[in-house]
Parts: C-alpha cells; sequence; structure tokens
C-alpha cells in the first residue's frame, strides 16, 4: 500500500510513505483518487514519515490540495520533518498546518 | 588564424596588458597618478586578459583573473579604497598572472599554486564583507533591481525525462542566494501525476554570470521555456563599456545581459519572421519579446553603438602588424631612397630646370614617407622604464632601503628593436645602482645624505642620438677597490697605472664583480661585460662617471635608428665614406702648411685633434689634390677628419657590414650611392677610438 | 625514354669551368647564381690582399674575393674579360652570398662522377683541402673546387681578424 489511510473522527488522515517521488507518485494519485471526489472531505496529510520527496511529489501535494474543495478542509501535518520543510522553502511553500475557524 | 598563432597573439596580447596594468599600479603607488586616472585601464586589462584567456580554454588564468577583476571592480565603483596593502597584492596577482602566462609560453615554467590559492584568499578578503554588508539592503528592497529574475514554465516532460526543478534549485544555491520563490502551477482535468505543471519564478541575487545562470537549466532548456532578466545593474554596465562597433548581440553578450543561446535563437527567430512576412523586425525588439532583455538595455547598447560612429575610443586606434611587414616597407622604402638619389646624380648632369624642380617635389616627399616609415618602428622609452620601476621597488623593499625613482623623458622614441635589446642592460645597470650604488639607510645618515636615495632615469635627443641616463646618488664607484679586484681576477697587471676613466672600464670586463657580500639580486660577476656588449651591438657606447660619495652615471647613446641615417658624404682617392649628418660640425680647408707629424690643429683657439683618414685606412688618393677637414661631434668629444673631397649631403641606407668584416673597426655600415657605388658609413666614436689606440700602439709599442 | 631517367643524377653532374692563372678550374653550379663583368668593386679599407672589395648587385652588398690571391699566387690582374662568380656559400644555417674573381669563364661541363680522380697531394700548388678532385677532358686536366671551403667564410674571418687587429 502506497499510502496508509486511516479515519480520525471526521477526517481522513493519509499517512505519506517514505517515497513520494516519480517513482510512485502515480500509485499514490491513483490510492487517493477515489477521496477526492467527496465535497465533504476533511483531508489531513502526514509528512512525518518522508524521506524522500522531489518535485514530482510536490507537484502531487499541491494538486491534492487543489482538489479540496475548500482549503479550510486540508491541513498538513508532520511539516517539521526535515526533508519535507527543506523541499518547501525552496520551493517557497506555505502549507495550511491548522484549520481555519 | 592558426591556433598556435592566436595563442601567439593572446601571450603577446595578455603581457602587454600586463605591462600595463604594472605600470599605472606603480604610478599610483609612487603617486605620480591618482586611482581615478588608471582605475579603469587596470580594470580593463584584468578584464581584457580573463575574456581572451576564457576563449581558449586557460581555466586557471580565467578564474584567477575573475576575482583580481572583482577587487577591481569593487575600487571601480569606489566601494574599496585603493591602499597600499591593495597595491601591493594587486602588484603580487600582476606577478602571478604573468607567471601563468609565462607557463602557457613555456611548460617548464613551474607556478607556485600555493601562492595563487593565497593571492585568491586574500582577494576574497576584499571581495567579502562588502557583500555581507550589501545583504540586508537586498533584503530589505523587495525585487530590487540587483537581483537576477527568473521564470521557468517547465515543459511536460521535464519529469518523465528524469529532471528534477529541486535539484536545479539545489544547484542556484551554490551560486548565490534564492529569494521570493513563487511557485504557480495550472493543473487540467486530467491531471497526470507524472507530467509536470510547474511554473516557477524567482528572483536571484548572485554575482554569477547569465550564462552561468543559463547553464543550470541546460538539460531543461529544449522542453521548457527559461527566462532570465539581468539586474539593471548587468544592462547599466553597457553604460560604462566604451562605444563600440560590435554588433547588437556581441554588445550584450559581451556586458552578459544576454547569453550566446538567447541570441542565436533571437536570430533564429528574426529569420524566420522573414521568412514567413517578408518583414524585418529588428534583433533588439526580438529579444526583448522573448523577455531576453529589457528595452532599456537594448536602448542602451544602441546608443553604444551610434557612439562610436563619432568617436572611437584610443584602444582603437592602434593596430597591431607582423614586425616582418614593417621590415619589408622598410626595406623597400630604403630601396626608394636609393633610387631616388641615383636618379638625383643623373639629373645633375643634365641641365633641366623643370624637371629638377619636378623632381625636388619628388625627394621631399620621399623624405616624409621615409620618416613616416621609420617612425613606425618607433616607441616610447617609457615601456622599458617602467619595468625598472618595479625593479626598483621590489629590490628597494627586498633590501630595506628608501629609494625614490625620478624619471624624466619617458617618450623619447626610440627604434622598437632597440627598446627591446635595451631592456635587459637597463636591467642590470638599476639593480646594480640600487644594491650597490646606493648605500643602507643607516650609512647615508650616517654619512649626512639623506635616508632616501635617489634614482634618476632620464632620456633625451641629442645630436640625433639618444642619451639615456642611469644616475644615483650613492656611493660611488671606489676606484682602489676595482683596481684591486682586477688585479685580483687577473684582469689587469698588478704594476699597471690607469686613469679614472681607465678604472671605470674595467667593471664591464667579463667575469668583474665588485660586490663583497653576493646578494640573490645581483653581483654574480656577470652582467656588466653582457651589458656592454648588448649596447655596442646597437652602435652604442656606455660610459660612466662617477664621484666617491657622490654617486654613479651611466650614460647611454644610442642611434636613433637602425635603418636609415642622414649622411654627409666624402672620398678619398675612390673610396667614398658617409659621414652621419648629426655629427658633422663645419668642414674646413686643410693647409697641411706644417710638414710636422703632430695631428692637432688650432680651431679658433681649440686644440682640435685630427685623423688622417687616407693614412688610417691605407688609402690611396691623388697626391695633389686638397684636402678638406670634416669637424664632427659626439657627446663632449670633438675630432677633426682628414678627406680629400667633400660631396655633400645624402640619405644613406644602412646595410650591416657581412659578418667577414665585422673585426673592421670605425666603420658601421655600407650603404649604396646613387652612382650605384659602395659607400662606407663611418662609426665616428668608434673610428676615433680605433685612432687613438692605433696611435697608442705606434707610440708605446712595447705596452 | 625521358632523359631523366636515362642517367643516375648523382653520377653525372654540372660544372662551371673557368680559366685563372692558364689552369682550367671548375665548380658545382649548384653554387652559382650567376656570373657578371668585372666591373665597379669598391675596396675595402685595411683589408688582407685576397678581399678585392664590395659588390653591389641590385642592391645587395656582395664580398668579392681574389680566387688567385686564395691560392697564394699574384693577385689577378683585371682585364677585358675578367669576370666575377657570384657564388652562395653554406655559412651557419644560411648562405652568404660571395664574389670570386676569374681571369675568363668557359663552359658549363657535365662530368661523370665516376671519371673524378682524387686530388694529387701535391703538385697542384694550391690547398688540397680546397680540391674535390681532377678531371681529364681529353685535351685538359680540370681541378675541380669545393666551393665551401675555398670561400669557407670561417677562415677568411679570421684571416682578416688577424690582418685588422695587426
Amino acid at each position: 500500500m502506497p499510502v496508509q489511510l486511516s479515519h480520525k473522527a471526521d477526517f481522513l488522515v493519509a499517512e505519506l510513505p517514505a517515497e513520494l517521488t516519480i517513482f510512485n507518485v502515480r500509485e499514490v494519485h491513483q490510492a487517493l483518487t477515489p477521496f477526492w471526489q467527496s465535497d465533504s472531505l476533511k483531508l489531513i496529510l502526514d509528512v512525518a514519515n518522508l524521506e524522500e520527496l522531489d518535485s514530482a511529489g510536490v507537484q502531487l501535494l499541491l494538486w491534492l490540495l487543489s482538489k479540496i474543495a475548500a482549503p479550510a478542509q486540508c491541513i498538513v501535518s508532520g511539516s517539521d520533518n526535515e526533508v519535507f520543510s527543506r523541499v518547501s522553502t525552496l520551493y517557497g511553500l506555505h502549507w495550511p498546518q491548522h484549520f481555519e475557524q | 588564424m592558426d591556433l598556435t598563432q592566436a595563442r601567439l597573439l593572446f601571450i603577446e596580447e595578455a603581457n602587454s596588458l600586463l605591462a600595463v596594468m604594472e605600470s599605472c599600479l606603480l604610478e599610483i603607488e609612487s603617486g605620480d597618478a591618482e586611482v581615478a586616472e588608471h582605475i579603469d585601464a587596470i580594470f580593463r586589462a584584468a578584464h581584457t586578459i580573463k575574456g581572451s584567456a576564457g576563449m581558449f580554454g586557460f581555466d586557471p588564468v580565467v578564474v584567477f583573473t575573475h576575482n583580481v577583476e572583482s577587487v577591481l571592480d569593487k575600487v571601480r565603483s569606489n566601494e574599496l579604497e585603493m591602499d597600499a596593502a591593495l597595491i601591493n597584492l594587486m602588484l603580487d596577482c600582476q606577478d602571478h598572472m604573468a607567471a601563468m602566462i609565462r607557463q602557457l609560453e613555456d611548460e617548464t615554467v613551474s607556478i607556485d599554486l600555493q601562492q595563487g590559492a593565497a593571492l585568491i584568499e586574500q582577494l576574497h578578503q576584499y571581495i567579502q564583507p562588502q557583500t555581507e554588508k550589501a545583504e540586508p539592503v537586498k533584503a530589505m528592497i523587495h525585487n530590487s533591481p540587483a537581483y537576477w529574475q527568473l521564470d521557468i514554465q517547465y515543459g511536460d516532460d521535464v519529469f518523465r525525462d528524469g529532471m528534477d526543478p529541486l535539484s536545479q534549485l539545489n544547484f542556484l544555491q551554490t551560486l548565490g542566494s534564492i529569494e521570493n520563490v513563487t511557485a504557480l502551477w495550472a493543473f487540467p482535468d486530467n491531471f497526470d501525476p507524472e507530467s509536470c505543471y510547474l511554473h516557477l519564478k524567482l528572483d536571484f541575487a548572485s554575482e554569477a554570470s547569465k550564462q552561468q545562470i543559463e547553464d543550470v537549466f541546460e538539460f531543461v532548456q529544449d522542453s521548457s521555456t527559461v527566462v532570465i532578466t539581468a539586474p539593471q545593474q548587468i544592462e547599466q554596465s553597457l553604460q560604462n563599456i566604451p562605444p563600440s562597433d560590435e554588433k547588437l548581440g556581441t554588445l550584450l553578450v559581451s556586458v552578459g545581459a544576454v547569453t550566446e543561446r538567447e541570441l542565436q535563437s533571437a536570430l533564429q527567430v528574426q529569420q524566420q519572421l522573414q521568412q514567413q512576412s517578408q518583414k524585418v523586425q529588428a534583433l533588439g525588439e526580438v529579444l526583448v519579446g522573448q523577455g531576453a532583455v529589457s528595452a532599456d538595455a537594448v536602448a542602451m547598447a544602441l546608443d553604444k553603438q551610434k557612439a562610436t560612429e563619432h568617436k572611437r575610443p584610443p584602444d582603437f586606434q592602434f593596430l597591431k602588424v607582423e614586425a616582418r611587414k614593417l621590415d619589408e616597407l622598410i626595406n623597400l622604402v630604403g630601396e626608394l631612397v636609393t633610387a631616388g638619389a641615383s636618379i638625383d646624380s643623373l639629373l645633375q648632369q643634365i641641365e633641366h630646370e623643370p624637371l629638377q624642380e619636378a623632381f625636388g617635389v619628388l625627394t621631399g616627399l620621399l623624405e616624409q614617407i621615409r620618416d613616416g616609415a621609420l617612425g613606425l618602428r618607433m616607441v616610447q622609452v617609457g615601456e622599458s622604464f617602467s619595468r625598472l620601476r618595479r625593479i626598483v621597488r621590489d629590490v628597494s623593499k627586498e633590501l630595506g632601503k628608501e629609494i625614490e625613482l625620478v624619471v624624466s623623458g619617458a617618450d623619447t622614441e626610440l627604434d622598437k628593436t632597440m627598446v627591446e635589446k635595451l631592456s635587459d642592460p637597463l636591467m642590470h645597470i638599476v639593480r646594480n645602482a640600487v644594491d650597490h650604488g646606493i648605500e643602507s639607510k643607516e650609512m647615508r645618515l650616517y654619512k649626512g645624505k639623506p635616508a632616501q636615495g635617489q634614482l634618476k632615469l632620464s632620456a633625451c635627443h641629442e645630436s640625433g642620438s639618444v642619451v639615456i641616463e642611469i644616475s644615483d646618488d650613492g656611493a660611488g664607484l671606489n676606484i682602489e677597490r676595482i683596481r684591486q679586484k682586477a688585479i685580483e681576477k687577473g684582469i689587469i697587471s698588478a704594476d699597471r697605472e690607469l686613469g679614472k676613466e681607465e678604472i671605470f672600464k674595467l667593471i664591464f670586463a667579463p667575469g668583474f664583480s665588485t660586490a663583497s657580500a653576493v646578494t640573490n639580486l645581483s653581483g654574480r660577476g656577470v652582467g656588466m661585460d653582457v651589458v656592454k656588449r648588448n649596447i655596442e651591438e646597437l652602435r652604442g657606447q656606455i660610459q660612466i662617471d662617477s664621484i666617491p660619495d657622490k654617486g654613479t652615471t651611466f650614460k647611454i647613446r644610442l642611434p636613433l635608428t637602425l635603418a636609415i641615417i642622414d649622411g654627409f658624404l666624402v672620398r678619398i682617392g675612390d673610396t667614398h665614406l658617409v659621414l652621419p649628418l648629426n655629427m658633422v660640425q663645419e668642414c674646413i680647408e686643410f693647409a697641411d702648411l706644417h710638414e710636422n707629424e703632430r695631428n692637432y690643429l688650432d680651431l679658433r683657439g681649440e686644440v682640435l685633434p685630427f685623423i688622417k683618414l687616407k693614412q688610417l685606412f691605407n688609402l690611396k688618393s691623388d697626391a695633389k689634390a686638397k684636402e678638406n677637414i670634416v669637424v664632427v661631434q659626439y657627446g663632449n668629444h670633438k675630432a677633426g677628419l682628414v678627406v680629400d673631397q667633400l660631396q655633400g649631403e645624402l640619405q644613406a641606407v644602412i646595410k650591416p657590414l657581412s659578418s667577414m668584416f665585422k673585426s673592421l673597426k670605425g666603420i658601421g655600415g655600407y650603404t649604396i650611392l646613387g652612382s650605384g657605388n659602395v659607400g662606407f658609413i663611418l662609426d665616428i666614436p668608434q673610428l676615433v677610438q680605433f685612432a687613438s689606440t692605433a696611435e697608442n700602439t705606434a707610440c708605446h709599442p712595447m705596452s | 625514354m625521358d632523359e631523366s631517367f636515362a642517367k643516375d643524377p648523382l653520377s653525372h653532374q654540372h660544372f662551371l669551368t673557368f680559366v685563372l692563372r692558364d689552369e682550367c678550374f671548375g665548380i658545382s653550379i649548384s653554387a652559382v647564381k650567376e656570373i657578371i663583368e668585372y666591373d665597379n668593386v669598391t675596396p675595402i679599407p685595411l683589408m688582407p690582399e685576397f678581399v678585392k672589395g664590395v659588390l653591389n648587385l641590385r642592391g645587395e652588398v656582395v664580398p668579392v674575393i681574389d680566387l688567385s690571391v686564395r691560392f697564394n699566387k699574384a693577385p689577378t690582374e683585371i682585364q677585358k674579360r675578367t669576370c666575377i662568380v657570384i657564388l652562395e656559400i653554406p655559412f651557419e644555417e644560411q648562405t652568404v652570398t660571395i664574389g670570386a674573381v676569374v681571369d675568363s669563364v668557359s663552359e658549363v661541363m657535365e662530368i661523370n662522377m665516376e671519371t673524378i680522380e682524387p686530388a694529387p697531394t701535391f703538385g697542384a700548388r694550391i690547398r688540397a683541402q680546397f680540391i674535390l678532385g681532377v678531371v681529364n677532358t681529353g685535351d685538359q686536366f680540370v681541378i675541380l673546387l669545393r666551393g665551401e671551403r675555398v670561400l669557407s667564410v670561417e677562415e677568411m674571418t679570421a684571416v682578416i681578424e688577424n690582418v685588422v687587429e695587426k
């Protein structure tokens, strides 16, 4: 399983694997596709396990975010992960870390 | 052009630029010039060397010079002050660059790599603090024009091709600092996670060139659109470059506003547009359209191009010409002068005034052509002087002496070959003067002289010769010590009585050296004899004058040129002799009334020794002919030459004596006369010396 | 058959023959540049007798040597048929142009190198090292000279130096 999916309250928690690169983006994309279509999806992206992340991976995350109808319904957790934060800085990306009330 | 030749040209160019750099630095150091006067020339020298070295792929030269250039640039923009320490560093760098260039020429030359690294380290200290100081300013001004602006629209296949924009960002960070990254994306409905939809915009603060930045994106260049906008600063550097007649594209590339690739693609677009619509779009417009460069920069570059139509900067006023071509031209002019003389002598035989007048005009023009042609080979002595300045500086520093160098007449012109051949002898004399001539500071103070020694270098024209003097205010030559040394070395016998001048001449003897302590600067006992020989090869003489505790003066007298002289033709029997006209003072009838043997006469109360050339050269002449005396003068010497007939002025093309006759004294060369006969050109100083030696030998056959 | 194939170029060489003091000499034409009449030779002061002087050869100043004196004979008397053979002599990796005075020039002969006999050790009254060999042409003997030795620049320079320094 490329992505560990679990439910916490009304959230879907997607625990990303250690690697999110061009070699597995397609799999991860397919794994998540069924969920984004539901309007009420509240998503927690857990990036804490990431050890390898390339631009294709970043793009996939961006895409996920763009697919959540209301941006407020998605947060990224574990963003203090070293790899993740370094890549984010390079790209100048800011991820939603809290739900907007 | 063949590569070795191009390489030679590069080396030659680099060497002359290094010389410019050195002399400018030295002038600033000695206070003869302001920094502002010379900094542009110094910078341009470094910049040009870097550029040309880059073309040949001499990377170590490029890297090193780049650092030098960066520091110079800061001086130029008044961010750094050119103080004594920096001048010193720059001179060391100049030395290092010279060594690197020498190595290109001769692979056996080794370069002190550690020294190179140490110099770069020192240069960095000048570069670094500045950038740190500048940083906060940059951070404050958002989107400052000092930033490169990069706009990369990645192509679909970038990921699939194995490229990762992240690694490009990583690499960019090694060249500078990335600021304000904005990632944009536009995902289609049928999003494919393996396609790339990214679009990056970022500001980039870096010293790197546009080319370097573009190279980072080399592998995505084909599939993506990369637009790099130069900071205003770079585009503004267009303002600082001299007007040029380069093409617009080349000009923009040269300042780094546009890369070669951008230029090529713009040229392609321009061509396509022309084919499609028959409409010509200006290259500048295409470049702006592609986002490669701002419209302002194009306008500025166009201005520079226009400016050249009015004003060509001094750099372009020089033309490099192969020395061989020049020699051929001067040879031909020589033949022309000879041919002219032969027509002239024919015209004398016919009475045709209009023809003679017309020919007179031609002769005038011929003389101008001759002078012009000879002038092509003339350069200023200053070129050798500036090298001496460096030696004085380095040697005096090493010895802990304070020496002021006073130069005058550096603009005196001399034949280029002579200037080249003069450089070694001058260097030797100057070294000796600094090393042995001028005393240590303590000794000077003890003697009641100013602590700072003085070395004077001067050049001037004196009656058709060039006189170069090197004089110091040092201890002077020690007559007794020279004598002792010469006896020790077996150069003279112990019981030999010698005059002051003769003793001075001993220092030109092979294997002579007076330095009691042999330093690594001079005093190896080679040199002064070579100095004398070199100068004699140039048909020159060297004299020494020295007064104890007042100093020593070396006086070098050289002919102006090696090719053609204005001469005065005389005849003895069938032999034609040419005297250098500038040495001829007057001509008087020789009434050999006194049948006595004495060889001097009373010239208006002055004693004038004379030489009977007929006897000296053992020539046959008509016994009845009335004789004349030509009074010649060179320097302080005056002498009379007894000849049969005076034949007037002429222009003589000097042809060197065949090597077979080189032992012949007093004759410096041949010339072909208008009549087709061969005339001999007299070397007056040598002739007088020859005559006096001959007389001495005759008077003292035993010595 | 083409003539050039017929003969081995090494076995046959061309020699210019000339007369000096009633004797016939030959010199390889490869060294001969041209032959001119004796005229306008300017004597050089203080030179030993074998140096006749210098000559203006179309702008080039060429030393002229009296071969007769070089061979220890009386100086050549200048007559109507006196000629100067202009030769190119190798010296220090270059060639030096030198003129040699001869009484008259005879002809160019083709000589089979195999017919050349070694120089007589004496009798020719010329230094043996000057002579390449002797050839009998039927009616007379021709002494073939080694141009580079007869007109050795090095040796002549030394002789001149000796005379001038005296």
